[in-house]
């Protein structure tokens, strides 16, 4: 189907992006799943390409990309397996704050390695403590439930000083900081999650990211995890519609059937509406704004029609969409996930409200 | 019209609860993740004399009604779906179906193993070229005087690497060239039998799925189960009850997620801020509760129809219909309420999740039901 609004060079970007994750992504992405392996083949090839934190500026390494061609590349990552496309998603979120609020030493020491593939983190819950000691700050505390954890070369982590949240970059392995393995998660089991446990760690004060780095975070995380879960819809769909006309039952293909038509119809509908607002989104903050609201929007969206729409997937395939031989199942238990990762529905929602609703 | 359990559908509830709670909940992750019910467990239920539950006494069943069956259904679906299911398919699909179908020589030699536990059932219909459309059934009988031989591949059968009795369906010659479906009694020991690949599922992992091959498979030729080329009607008739089974499988799935989830908002209420007293989380579990309370209403009406001896398809299609789609909706919601924490593996939300889905899937598609509802609606003009 033609997409009107792209650029050339977007339009060149995901082309290329679509090429390499069908190619080199799909193929592992079963094995990724099922034996719980963090994608480091997958981040190298789109390394190789260029593709990851595209948006950095070229004078870091970067190719100076808009935000809206990350999308295109974490979407069609999406496609063919989420626990990629999360780990793009984190390294570009990484790259793109540390960029705008680490100090030179930070940028110096981070941009490049993520722009080379190493797997990143958002530790963003509530657990951690801080306070001032020396020049820098010492950090305390417990955090379940982050994605990627032991993976993660560099971690943005959260901690409260009394009333004020503030933001870190910190290095796995440094001292005081101990990553405890975690119990596999319903989807996204490429991405393992840990506990990171800090005692007495120790933060330079060229460790803290600047103001503005959370609003810039949320944002991002919001716009990147709706086109993970638009990326994931259309990927279901990409299995279940071949298969609904390959399929024949009472001596037609099931695609024949007036009723899968209607939801399949329904389905592409609904998966272009998710990939319109996260494009939206983007074009948004592209233009200069912070774009965070519409970014919240298009997250609640694509996420609450991706856990949808590939359970209708799995129905479509019937007994064989149950299986793990076809990858809807996995697609399945992978929009769950990003349902609830990078501002769940409730808290998004009551971030529009606040926006526009309340006055 | 009465809303309230008898005290003897009481009684047995709370039997059917303790023993879900003693014996089936300690092992639910553990077996889902080890991917088979442990002998032991299918022991300790054949003792408990679950598989026959509606089972007449003369058989070895205990001869309750199908409310009872429903009531066992759901509280062992709560504690692990997987198990409940074996039970559904050796009872409601195999036993009740000789019960009904079989001649007394069937019913004496095969009833009260079924009943007793010692055998277990498998029921199959489904092939590569046969999900929905039962008509596909390429496996063929062929007669050849004093037994049958039987050729084809069945997939997606329940039970089958734990099975000793089969019924399985296949096509054979009603005259004039044409072929019909039939039902047959099969014994795993018979020659020319044996299980193929085994699915790698989403869920219910813990009850095997697989192939069976059947190459020159000898069947006596007393084993045809009820008339030669009435197999179909027998495997749809089954499947009416069967699926009011399915229905209180997914009721089980709900509830227990409704029941895991507020408990987990209760203890965790400091921790999660106390989101479990505010206005969002409230109006959902609320509304949830309600369709989980209708859904159990539509599998009681369809129960009470079935004891009563009257039709009860439709009734028993809008209850597996509704029943399932509850179920995945609630599985979906709890995770939502529960976060990374429900999403854990071996915690019962996480397998839910996985669980519900099969329940819109086996026993005939939601797909389906909505056309035997349709069929049975005066809506055609
Ligand atoms: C875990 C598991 C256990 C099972 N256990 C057993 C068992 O013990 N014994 C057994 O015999 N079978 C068993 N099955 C098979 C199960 O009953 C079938 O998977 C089911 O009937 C659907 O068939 P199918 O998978 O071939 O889907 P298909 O028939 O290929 O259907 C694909 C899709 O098209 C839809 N569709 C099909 N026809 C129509 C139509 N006319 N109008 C509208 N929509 C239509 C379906 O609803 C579905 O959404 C099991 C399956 C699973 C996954």
């Amino acid at each position: 189907m033609k997409t009107f609004v792209l650029t050339e060079d977007q339009s060149m970007l995901r082309e290329l992006a679509q090429n390499l994750a069908e190619a080199e992504i799909k193929p592992r992405s079963e094995h990724v799943d099922q034996g719980c392996v963090v994608p480091a083949e997958g981040m190298s090839v789109l390394a190789e390409a260029g593709l990851l934190s595209c948006v950095l500026p070229e004078d870091q390494g970067g190719a100076g990309l808009d935000c809206w061609s990350q999308c295109c590349v974490i979407e069609e990552t999406a496609k063919q397996c989420a626990s990629t496309a999360w780990a793009v998603s984190e390294n570009a979120v990484v790259a793109e704050c540390v960029c705008r609020y680490g100090s030179e030493t930070s940028k110096s020491q981070v941009l490049p390695s993520l722009v080379e593939g190493v797997f990143a983190a958002v530790a963003d819950g509530a657990g951690l403590t801080c306070e001032k000691a020396g020049d820098g700050y010492v950090l305390s505390g417990r955090l379940r439930h982050v994605l990627l954890a032991e993976a993660a070369k560099w971690l943005v982590v959260s901690a409260q000083e009394g009333e004020e949240r503030l933001w870190f970059l910190l290095e796995n392995g440094q001292d005081g900081l101990k990553v405890e393995k975690q119990a596999e998660l319903l989807g996204l089991k490429g991405c393992p999650a840990g506990t990171l446990c800090l005692e007495n760690c120790r933060a330079a004060s060229d460790a803290l990211l600047g103001g503005g780095v959370e609003k810039t975070l949320r944002t991002l995380r919001a716009l990147y995890g709706a086109a993970i879960a638009a990326g994931i819809s259309q990927g279901a769909l990409a299995e279940a519609i071949p298969y609904a006309n390959q399929r024949i039952q009472f001596g037609k293909p099931v695609s024949h059937f007036e009723n899968n038509q209607q939801l399949l119809s329904d389905l592409l509908a609904k998966a272009e509406a998710a990939r319109a607002l996260t494009w939206n989104a983007a074009a948004v903050k592209d233009s200069g704004e912070d774009g965070e609201v519409v970014a919240e929007m298009a997250k609640v969206f694509a996420a609450d029609v991706a856990p949808y729409l590939t359970r209708k997937c799995v129905q479509v395939m019937g007994g064989y969409g149950y299986s793990r031989e076809y990858p809807v199942e996995r697609k399945m238990r992978d929009a769950k996930m990003i349902e609830l990762l990078g501002g769940t529905a409730e808290d998004l929602k009551a971030e529009v409200a606040k926006a526009l609703v309340m006055q | 019209m009465d809303f309230n359990l008898s005290p003897a559908h009481m009684q047995d509830l709370e039997h059917y609860k303790r023993f879900a709670k003693d014996e089936i909940a300690p092992r639910f992750c553990q077996m889902e993740i080890e991917g088979a019910t442990p002998p032991e467990l299918l022991e300790k239920m054949a003792q408990a004399q679950l598989l026959g539950i509606p089972m007449p006494k003369e058989y070895g069943g205990l001869g309750k009604d199908f409310i009872s069956a429903t009531l066992c259904m759901e509280e062992l679906s709560k504690a692990s779906p997987a198990t409940a299911g074996i039970i559904n398919v050796s009872t409601e699909l195999v036993a009740d179906n000789i019960l009904r179908h079989g001649t007394e020589e069937q019913k004496n030699k095969y009833l009260p193993d079924l009943c007793s536990g010692k055998v277990i059932g498998a029921f199959a219909l489904t092939e590569p070229g046969a999900g929905s459309d039962a008509s596909g059934v390429r496996t063929a009988a062929e007669d050849k005087g004093d037994h049958w031989l039987l050729n084809g591949t069945k997939c997606f059968i329940t039970n089958a690497e734990i099975a000793g009795t089969f019924l399985i369906a296949a096509m054979t010659d009603i005259g004039d060239g044409k072929k019909k479906i039939s039902m047959f009694i099969v014994e795993k020991t018979f020659p020319g039998f044996r299980i193929g690949k085994h699915e790698n599922k989403m869920g219910i992992r813990s009850s095997s799925t697989c192939e069976l091959i059947l190459e020159d498979c000898v069947v006596p030729k007393e084993n045809l189960l009820g008339q030669k080329g009435k197999g179909l009607g027998i495997a749809l008739g089954c499947l009416d009850s069967g699926r009011v089974m399915i229905a209180a499988q997914g009721l089980g799935i709900a509830q227990a997620c409704w029941d895991d989830t507020v408990a987990y908002l209760k203890e965790h209420a400091e921790e999660t801020g106390f989101v479990i007293n505010t206005q969002r989380v409230q109006f959902r579990l609320a509304e949830l509760q309600t369709k989980i309370d209708a859904a159990r209403l539509l599998i009681y009406r369809a129960a009470a129809a079935w004891s009563e001896g009257k039709k009860y398809g439709k009734e028993a299609a809008m209850a597996k219909y509704y029943a399932s789609d509850v179920a995945n909706e609630a599985a979906r919601l709890c995770l939502e309420l529960t976060g990374l924490d429900g999403c854990s593996c071996g915690t019962r939300l996480e397998e839910y999740y996985r669980d519900a889905k099969i329940t819109e899937i086996y026993e005939g598609t939601n797909e389906i039901q909505l056309m035997v509802i349709a069929g049975q609606l005066d809506i055609k003009a």
